[in-house]
């Protein structure tokens, strides 16, 4: 299935067709705003119940989040789902529809150390600091942990009086001529509750529907995918007689402008670039 | 698939009917030194020139350039001739002035391309075997354990420890990739470098992870050898991959690691600690500081582990967070500590990242980690006593990395190509212009300006093809060469490698020959077969006399 996402180009929304759950698109929305853009702050109700909030700890964590798209022809439809887990410094975006797991870790030196899951084959594909550029920078970390940047967040400044309100949620807002943009977020699990984009056409949202906070079940979820067997990226090319390896080096068939990270299949895995 | 060998089954009857080493020894194993390629090599070196009457090597080092092939040394020659403010072509790399060569034929006894695995176990034991396969013969099938048993192959490194050597073994890559360990270990599949690698079944059928067997090579060899009284362990590991060494927990990380949990190991153990406290007056490494502080005559055991994964690229050496000594700093003073023993000694150095920069389908960091290797052959030379000591210099396997076109006399050979009488960049048939240097297959070209860690290419998208290198500085360390077929990475080739040779017995080195002959030179310059053979008999000896 091929997910509807909006990415922003040449300073103008747009809708476009993407392989990989774009729930990380806002990261960037927010990046860079636009003097245009207007934004608002608001405290909202949370969209996932209390109970398990308030008893969450944020850094021992699931939370499930639905990709919903209402068309003003087609009405609303459920287009993706994508969970994010934490344990500890080790934090998990899960894709169910593609059997694929990205887990992000952070050493003491600061750089991001990535392992990608392939559930469907059972094996991983770590990538070292320097394999990633970047996107390994420190700095980074913000938006693998909490989907959002720390730059946002510090902008997002709440009330002291609503501090210990595990259901407060801040609400950014962003206003143009052509779209607005909806950020709910969670202060205790630091986490976003809901994004939303909204063009006259349609609204697309990112909605936290369900957390998990029972640490076996937490823990049993990171220790599946790490008893998978592991290759470094690096070593791919080393190891051409394994059938999973051999896919992922595609022979012939890597289009021009994939991303350099791939499913099992050899398709490319595109707006990686958080 | 195993290939059988019909066109030397006369060679094998040959030679066992003239009693050549074929089964005549207690070291080597019946299987090996009857296995086809084994016998292959034996009557090959009949055909160079004779070791009688020369002087045997007391010490052996070899050299290994992973993925050096042909057109890396020659591209590392201009290269370095052109650092050196040279035209290029002229200039020699410290082992293109050794006296001998052979042109060696990789492929593995499966492969027409061949890997690590199957070629180092051929240069270390004198047997071609499958890809994918360290230490054992080519019945053994990759990923089955019990296939192995029965088929294990005796090293050259075994050979010497048993004949009291000192030995030693050094990558820039992890130390339980392919080429080390296939100096030490035996494993059914070359990714088995810790437990966690392994399957459930391996395990339980009695197969040993390729890390436990570096740290348990002594016990290992002795269960093997039980009269062998001179075997001690290696005496000096130096490369990368704490990871396979450590607990999965983080508890046990180094100071400088890149992982929030640094360690892969599921089966708690250290084999970190677990070395130490076998060897109490050994000295345990992980950095820069650590390492400047060996005393290479007092210190009797080294174990460096210098990165978690595989040791930084020379090029991005200064951007490691803790310091990594360089291939000669390593090599130096492994010549230093192990030419302590009288008996001599065997050292394996692998420049393991050539082959990771041609990978990544970078030339400048191919090529500069090819010209560190060479600078560590001459500190070989330099420091080993020449009138005892046989190098020799060879590759694994070759890339699909090409020198093209037709640049003029001193044109950079990182550069576009610029015509004999010319002053600009030659234009393709598509009007761009082109490099010199250049992949038949990979991810192609990127611009990264002065980014000297190839590997952040694979965080990017493939971009095979051509592209516009006008305003490009194709020279820069970040620029890496076009590619003609997309691939997630580049692939090896399997034209032929060189083996160079210097020293006692170096004279062997010539011709066209079987990869494999690179042991069967080892063998016959040291005698390690026969020194070892010795040994054994003399120490049976005396532990018949003792249980008297």
């Amino acid at each position: 299935m091929t997910n509807t996402a909006l990415h922003i180009a040449n300073g103008k929304l747009k809708a476009g067709n993407i392989v990989f759950p774009a729930f990380l698109l806002f990261v960037n929305l927010f990046k860079k705003p636009s003097p245009l853009l207007m934004l608002t702050l608001a405290l909202v109700s949370t969209p996932i119940k209390a109970d398990p909030v308030c008893t969450s700890s944020p850094e021992l964590i699931g939370v499930r989040y639905e990709q919903q798209v209402k068309d003003i022809n087609a009405g609303r439809k459920t287009l993706a789902v994508m969970e994010l887990w934490r344990d500890g410094n080790r934090v998990m975006h899960v894709y169910p529809d593609r059997r694929l797991a990205e887990q992000w870790e952070q050493a003491e030196s600061g750089a991001l150390h990535l392992t990608i899951w392939h559930d469907e084959d059972k094996q991983g594909i770590e990538y070292m600091p320097e394999d990633l550029g970047s996107r390994a920078a420190p700095s980074q970390w913000a938006e693998k942990w909490q989907l959002v940047s720390e730059k946002l967040i510090q902008s997002l400044a709440l009330n002291s009086a609503n501090k210990a309100d595990c259901e407060a949620t801040l609400k950014a807002q962003q206003k143009t001529a052509t779209h607005q943009i909806i950020l709910e977020w969670n202060q205790h699990l630091q986490l976003p509750s809901r994004f939303t984009v909204s063009t006259t056409a349609k609204v697309e949202s990112w909605i936290a529907k369900e957390v998990i906070n029972d640490p076996q079940k937490i823990r049993r979820f990171f220790a599946q995918r790490e008893a998978y067997k592991t290759t470094d990226y690096i070593d791919i090319g080393d190891n051409e007689s394994d059938p999973f390896l051999r896919k992922m080096i595609h022979l012939g068939f890597v289009s021009h402008g994939a991303s350099g990270f791939y499913d099992a299949d050899g398709h490319t895995l595109k707006n990686h670039s958080h | 698939m195993k290939i059988k060998l019909s066109v030397l089954s006369s060679a094998i009857a040959l030679s066992m009917a003239s009693g050549a080493f074929a089964g005549s020894t207690q070291t080597i194993p019946s299987h090996q030194a009857q296995n086809a390629w084994f016998v292959q090599g034996v009557e090959a070196i009949k055909n160079r020139p004779a070791v009688r009457g020369h002087k045997k090597a007391k010490n052996i080092i070899l050299f290994v350039g992973d993925g050096m092939g042909v057109s890396t040394v020659t591209a590392a020659r201009i290269l370095e001739g052109q650092l050196k403010g040279m035209s290029g072509e002229e200039n020699m790399l410290s082992f293109d002035m050794f006296p001998y060569t052979a042109m060696s034929k990789t492929y593995n006894a499966d492969a027409q391309t061949p890997d690590s695995a199957g070629t180092m176990t051929a240069m270390m034991t004198g047997v071609k075997t499958d890809i994918g396969v360290i230490g054992v013969d080519e019945q053994a099938n990759r990923g089955d354990c019990k296939s192995t048993f029965g088929h294990e192959l005796v090293t050259a490194l075994d050979l010497a420890e048993i004949a009291g050597k000192s030995t030693g073994v050094i990558s820039t890559a992890r130390i339980t990739h392919a080429t080390p360990a296939a100096t030490y270990a035996r494993s059914a599949d070359r990714n088995w470098e810790d437990i966690s690698d392994m399957p459930a079944e391996a395990v339980a059928e009695g197969c040993v992870d390729i890390a436990t067997q570096l740290v348990e090579y002594e016990a290992m060899l002795k269960d093997r050898f039980p009269s062998a009284t001179d075997v001690d362990g290696i005496d000096l590991v130096m490369g990368g991959g704490r990871r396979h060494f450590l607990p999965k927990n983080a508890d046990f990380n180094s100071p400088d690691a890149r992982s929030a949990v640094e360690g892969d190991r599921t089966d708690g153990r250290d084999l970190t600690a677990e070395w130490q406290a076998n060897y109490t007056d050994g000295v345990y490494v992980f950095d820069q500081a650590g390492f400047d502080a060996i005393d290479p005559e007092s210190t009797s055991k080294v174990f460096g582990l210098f990165n978690e994964s595989h040791m930084q690229y020379e090029a991005d050496r200064g951007n490691d967070i803790a310091g990594e000594p360089s291939l000669t700093e390593m090599t130096e003073k492994a010549v230093k500590m192990l030419d302590n023993n009288d008996k001599g000694y065997f050292l394996m150095v692998e420049s393991g990242r050539i082959d990771h920069g041609h990978h990544a389908g970078s030339a400048s960091t191919a090529l500069t980690d090819t010209i560190e290797m060479a600078k560590a052959v001459q500190a070989a030379i330099d420091t080993a006593d020449m009138e005892n000591t046989l190098i020799m210099v060879t590759a694994d396997h070759s890339h699909v990395f090409t020198i093209a076109g037709y640049p003029k006399r001193g044109n950079p050979i990182l550069g576009k190509v610029v015509s004999v009488g010319k002053d600009t960049p030659e234009l393709a048939a598509d009007d761009l212009p082109y490099t010199t240097l250049g992949y038949a297959n990979g991810r192609g070209f990127r611009d990264l300006g002065t980014e000297t860690n190839a590997d952040a290419t694979y965080g990017l998208p493939i971009s095979a093809g051509r592209a516009d290198l006008t305003a490009v500085d194709t020279e820069a360390p970040g620029f890496h060469q076009e590619a003609l077929i997309p691939r997630g990475s580049e692939t090896h080739a399997g034209e032929d490698v060189v083996i160079y040779g210097k020293g006692p017995g170096a004279q062997m080195v010539g011709g066209t020959q079987e990869q494999s002959i690179v042991f069967h030179v080892m063998n016959a310059a040291a005698k390690l077969e026969k020194k070892a053979d010795k040994a054994l008999r003399r120490d049976e000896h005396y532990m018949g006399r003792n249980d008297d």
